[in-house]
Order: C-alpha cells, then sequence, then structure tokens
C-alpha cells in the first residue's frame, strides 16, 4: 500500500496570523519502505505525519492512501482508517493511564470487534513479541519509558495494520532504549514488511532508516 | 466501546456512588412514608362498616332523639346497623388515694373530693355498647370522627340502662380510657374516674372497666387539646352534660345493607337522610374516602416530589463530577480518538461508566433506605403512640425508583458524553 502525497499544504490560524505549516509537499512512500522525515523543532514534521494518518486534514493538496483518496474523507471514515490501517506510536507513549498494559493493546482490537478473550490472547502475543509480556498487568505509571514505548509499538501493532507512523519514538528515551526501539521498528519494517514512516530531529535515528527526506519551514526535500 | 474501569479511580467514584447511595435512600424512605400512610388511611376507612354518616354541622350536638331515630334507622331496611355517637370535650379527674366501689352521679354528701384530685380536659364518647358492636372491625378498632380506636377490653353492658329509664337509674359508671391516660395516672381496672362539670364540682365518678389505644390522623378528638380519650355509655354522658334534654348526640353512624351499596341507590338513601335530618350533614364512605383521598395525596405527592428532588441532586452530583472527569481525561479522549476510537464508542463508555456508578449507587442506596425506613416507622410509632405500620416498601416501587434513577443517569450524562467526543483537536495531541 503506497502513499502518495501531492501538492500538500496546511495552513493554521493562530489567533489573528495564518501559520504556513506545509507548502506545497509532494512525497511518495512505497509499500514496505522504512522512511525518516527529519528537520528541526517547528519545522512541519509532526503536522505532515499526521496528515498522513488522517489525524488532520489538508489545506489544499491530496492525499492517497493506496488507491484511496483520504483528503475528504468524513471522520468516521478516517477513524477507522487509523483504527486498522495505521498504527501509531508516539513521543509521549499515549498510553491510557488506568488501563494496564495488555488493557492499552487490547482496546483498539475490541474497537475492530474482536471479542474480549481473543483481544486478551493477542495482546498478550504482541506483548511477548516487543518483550514485555512480564509486565502486562501493569500500569502505565509502574514502567520506565522504554517500557512504556514497547507497549505503544504493541498497541499500534493491534489490528495488524500495513503502515506505522511514528512520531518522535525516541524523543523521551535514553540512548539505549532508543536503539532498542528503533530496532523493533527496523524489525517490523523488515521481516513484516511494513511500511515504517519515522518523524525525527535525531539524525542517529535516521540513519537507522534506508529513505530520508529532510522538512524545514513546511517544505519537503529529499 | 472504551473499556469503563471506574475502579480505577477510587476516589471519584466512590463520591459519586455515596452520593446517589444516600439520595437514593431517601428517595426509597419517602415513599415508603408516602404509601404506608396512604395505605394506613385507607385500610383506617376500608374496613369500617360506617357507610353513611349523619352528623352536626359543628361541634355542638344537633341530632335530637338519637337512640329511638337509630333505631327506627335500622328497621327502614336500608341499613343493617346503626350507632349514636355523642362527641365532647369534658374534664376528668383523678385521684390515687381514691377508692369508690361503686360509681355514682352527683357527689353524695359523705363524699369529699380527694386532696390529690388531679383534673385534666379529655375528649369524651358516648356510645350504646350494643349498637356500636356491629361497626367494631376484626382488629377490634372502631373508627369515630377519624379517630381510631382499638379495643382492648369492651363494656359488659350492651344496652343503655340509665337513657332507657330516662336518666333516673341504671347508671353504670363503665369507663374504657385511652392508654396513655391509664398509663399517665397509673389506672388499672376498677379504679375510680371522676367527671368534672362546669362548675368545677366532681358531679360523677365512673369505673376504668378497660382501655383502649388510638391511631394518628386523628382531626377529631385526639389532639394537643384533650390530654385523652374516655368511652362511656351514651345516657351517662348525655346527662352529665346536660344533652340528655333531647336525647342529644353528635353523629349517627350507618352501615347500608349488601344490596343497598351501589352508588346511585347511595346517593338517593343520602338525599332521603338530608331530608329527614334537616340542617345536618350526611357523608357516604365514598365521599370521605374520596376526601380522604384527596389529602393524603398532597402528602404523597410531597413525599414523592421531595425525594426525586434528592435524586436529581445525586445525580448533578454525578453529572459534574463526570464532566470534571472527561475534562480532565482530555488526553485520554484524544489518545482514543488519534488510535481510531470512534466518537460513538467514547459517547457510549462515558454513558455506561455512568450508568455503572448510578446502578451500584441506587442498589448500595438500597440499604439506607431500608434503614431510613425502619427509623421513620419507628420513631412515628413512638411519637403518635399508635402501633401501626406508617411506612411501607413494595418490590415494584423499588423496581421503578431503580428504573427511573438509571433513566435520568443516563439523561444526566448525556453532556459530559458529548463533551468527552468533542473534545480538543487531534493535532493538539503531539
Amino acid at each position: 500500500m503506497n502513499i502518495e502525497l501531492t501538492g500538500v499544504d496546511k495552513v493554521y490560524r493562530v489567533g489573528k496570523r495564518l501559520v504556513h505549516a506545509l507548502n506545497d509537499v509532494d512525497l511518495v512512500l512505497k509499500e514496505g519502505e522504512l522512511v525518516s522525515i527529519i528537520g528541526p523543532s517547528g519545522s512541519g514534521k509532526t503536522t505532515l505525519l499526521n496528515i498522513i494518518g488522517g489525524l488532520e486534514r489538508p489545506t489544499g493538496g491530496r492525499v492517497m492512501v493506496g488507491k484511496k483518496d483520504i483528503t475528504h474523507l468524513p471522520d468516521r471514515t478516517l477513524s477507522s482508517l487509523r483504527l486498522r490501517t495505521f498504527g501509531f506510536v508516539f513521543q509521549s507513549f499515549f498510553l491510557i493511564p488506568h488501563l494496564t498494559a495488555i488493557e492499552n493493546v487490547m482496546v483498539p482490537m475490541r474497537e475492530a470487534g474482536r471479542t474480549r478473550s481473543a483481544s486478551r490472547r493477542d495482546a498478550g502475543t504482541l506483548l511477548k513479541k516487543v518483550g514485555i509480556e512480564n509486565r502486562a498487568h501493569h500500569l502505565p505509571m509502574q514502567m520506565s519509558g522504554g517500557e512504556q514505548q514497547r507497549v505503544a509499538i504493541a498497541r499500534a501493532l493491534a489490528n495488524d495494520p500495513p503502515i506505522i507512523l511514528a512520531d518522535e519514538p525516541t524523543g523521551e528515551l535514553d540512548s539505549g532504549n532508543s536503539r532498542m526501539i528503533m530496532g523493533l521498528l527496523r524489525d517490523l519494517n523488515r521481516e513484516e514488511k511494513r511500511t515504517v514512516v519515522v518523524v525525527t530531529h535525531d539524525p542517529q535515528v535516521a540513519k537507522a532508516c534506508t529513505r530520508n527526506y529532510r522538512i524545514s519551514d513546511g517544505t519537503l526535500s529529499h | 466501546m472504551i473499556p469503563v474501569k471506574p475502579h480505577r479511580r477510587p476516589g471519584r467514584t466512590l463520591l459519586s456512588v455515596l452520593s446517589l447511595a444516600v439520595s437514593f435512600g431517601m428517595l426509597v424512605s419517602l415513599i415508603s412514608v408516602s404509601q404506608g400512610i396512604e395505605g394506613a388511611a385507607e385500610g383506617k376507612l376500608g374496613d369500617q362498616p360506617r357507610d353513611m354518616i349523619i352528623s352536626s354541622q359543628g361541634i355542638d350536638p344537633s341530632i335530637d332523639h338519637s337512640h329511638s331515630r337509630s333505631e327506627k334507622l335500622q328497621d327502614d331496611g336500608n341499613f343493617s346497623a346503626s350507632m349514636p355517637v355523642l362527641t365532647l370535650v369534658g374534664r376528668l379527674g383523678f385521684s390515687s388515694k381514691a377508692s369508690l366501689s361503686d360509681p355514682f352521679i352527683h357527689p353524695p354528701e359523705r363524699f369529699s373530693a380527694p386532696g390529690d384530685l388531679r383534673t385534666e380536659t379529655a375528649g369524651l364518647v358516648g356510645l350504646v355498647p350494643g349498637m356500636a358492636e356491629p361497626f367494631i372491625s376484626e382488629e377490634d378498632s372502631l373508627l369515630i370522627r377519624n379517630e381510631l380506636f382499638r379495643y382492648h377490653d369492651w363494656f359488659e353492658e350492651p344496652e343503655d340502662p340509665f337513657h332507657r329509664s330516662n336518666y333516673t337509674t341504671g347508671f353504670t359508671g363503665s369507663m374504657l380510657i385511652e392508654d396513655r391516660m391509664a398509663d399517665r395516672y397509673h389506672l388499672e381496672k376498677g379504679d375510680p374516674v371522676f367527671f368534672i362539670d362546669r362548675s368545677g364540682e366532681v358531679s360523677a365518678s365512673f369505673r376504668v372497666i378497660g382501655t383502649f389505644g388510638t391511631s394518628l390522623m386523628g382531626d377529631g378528638l385526639s389532639s394537643d387539646l384533650v390530654g385523652g380519650i374516655a368511652i362511656v355509655h351514651l345516657g351517662e354522658l348525655q346527662y352529665l352534660t346536660g344533652n340528655h334534654h333531647g336525647d342529644m348526640a353528635t353523629a349517627i353512624y350507618l352501615d347500608l345493607e349488601e344490596d343497598r351499596k351501589d352508588r346511585e341507590t347511595q346517593k338517593e338513601i343520602a338525599i332521603s337522610l338530608e331530608r329527614q335530618f334537616p340542617g345536618l350533614q350526611v357523608t357516604s364512605k365514598e365521599m370521605r374516602l374520596y376526601r380522604l383521598e384527596d389529602e393524603i395525596a398532597v402528602l404523597s405527592v410531597f413525599s414523592v416530589v421531595v425525594g426525586a428532588v434528592t435524586v436529581v441532586i445525586g445525580l448533578f452530583f454525578l453529572s459534574s463530577i463526570m464532566m470534571m472527569s472527561v475534562e480532565e481525561r482530555r488526553r485520554e479522549m484524544m489518545i482514543l480518538r488519534a488510535i481510531g476510537i470512534s466518537r460513538r464508542s467514547i459517547f457510549m463508555g462515558v454513558i455506561a461508566e455512568a450508568l455503572l456508578v448510578a446502578s451500584i449507587g441506587s442498589v448500595l442506596g438500597l440499604v439506607p433506605g431500608f434503614l431510613g425506613t425502619g427509623l421513620l416507622d419507628s420513631y412515628m410509632r413512638s411519637f403518635y403512640g399508635v402501633d401501626i405500620p406508617f411506612t411501607e416498601v413494595s418490590p415494584p416501587t423499588i423496581i421503578i425508583s431503580i428504573a427511573l434513577t438509571l433513566l435520568c443517569a443516563f439523561v444526566f450524562s448525556i453532556i459530559p458524553a458529548v463533551r468527552a467526543v468533542s473534545i480538543g483537536r487531534l493535532r493538539d495531541l503531539a
């Protein structure tokens, strides 16, 4: 499933001021690629990732995911897309604080219509895959940053999405955990042929990817 | 639907559950009082074979020839029983030292009032025991002027010999006295009670032959104005109060024959009685039930409204807590939206949490509800000094109350649920 952006603009209004977060962005991500989008803070990289993942709508241009134009899809359809096509990994992990690790992973599975028992079984498998099965019944506040990010990755894989979108996945981790998380993402790409898009400001993270884009002041370059 | 785990936020959940439990408990208690009073009132009237009453418009006795007219009414085919009654307020005297073997009328020369004589205003009822007996229910209770008398003992002489002798001989001096008065003056069977006339003199004595209890809900004889009630033969009370001239009574109670109880016939009989007894009031059981139902409806509605208001207050509290919870969980809602959870699932999750808390609160509220009901019942029995149930809790009422509480919880949780699904912009998540 390819991802294609054509002439994508994004303009925000902040008070009376207009902010041009993205300017005429063209991007083609082929299926199975491990891509990084690197840029400083405020460059528009997170906005770009959000538009790819249907979290935001572009002000102009077109976004294709596979053969589907998602630019103007209704909110309900975008939700379904985020549930089944994309897996999100965020910088701050964004786990639900009052749910255990396994319950966090089960949330998207249950939303997709799977039974509680099947969800619990598969969530356990995913936690084992990311090496954190021993923390399955712990709350996020009982886990380290690296552990939480692994749970977040397991959650991102809950409905077996073909595309993983990671926004600064190592931003709040130390170097050791960063390497571990990038290793996981790389394995998802190489062994499971998932498309992985990583947004980062860290050149070391970008090095781990097969293709890199640079973004600055809303303008993308290869 | 998003997972509902209120137990993971124990403080807030406990607050909500407790507030609902207290509110719901109050609702159950108040409804039980409403139902109990309604049941007691209707039961009080419902069991009494007093289909019609002819009574004075005011408090003074206005029915003359009461004995003969009552007997005549019994013979006319419409009524199976009739009972003349005289009700007055008078004064009685009590002494611990007096010991008289026979009751008397007018102080005999040898009698002087004992030094420790204590007098008290009392409600006095005069009736003919034999004529009153058909009106006594199986539970040994008799309703007179909205006062329910529960008899422990009864008169030995069924007739009214003093009246029959034209108020010359046959004075029995038999008196039934109310429990609380008997307790207050330590009266036992055989003890004397003195009648104090208007000039303050002891003009007669009676002998206690038994006691009775009274119910509340009386606006007739039992009130703050009298210290208790005493019942004597009609002729004896008429003589002592000067009502023997004309054989005066305050009311005649009538029990209709079975085949005369339909509404149309009752109406005709009532009209006929109004002609026979001009200037007097003729009321039927149906009319009295109607008036009583009107009065207790007000009390019932008041109880239910107060109970409902407390539940609404509890639900407002729940709704506010849920709103606060939704605001605090902004990020959580945004995360859920980001990972693909639909607005519908989030909406249903908030509603489900409210319903769960309301269910737990309602069920837990049954405990204070039943406790409160028991306490209210004990208090009211003790306050009014009667042993009748003042509260009634029925299973359908509980089920309906729980169902209504859940429905209200659903309604009150809609705003927090709408807020949850419209919270924030997903791009703000990053």
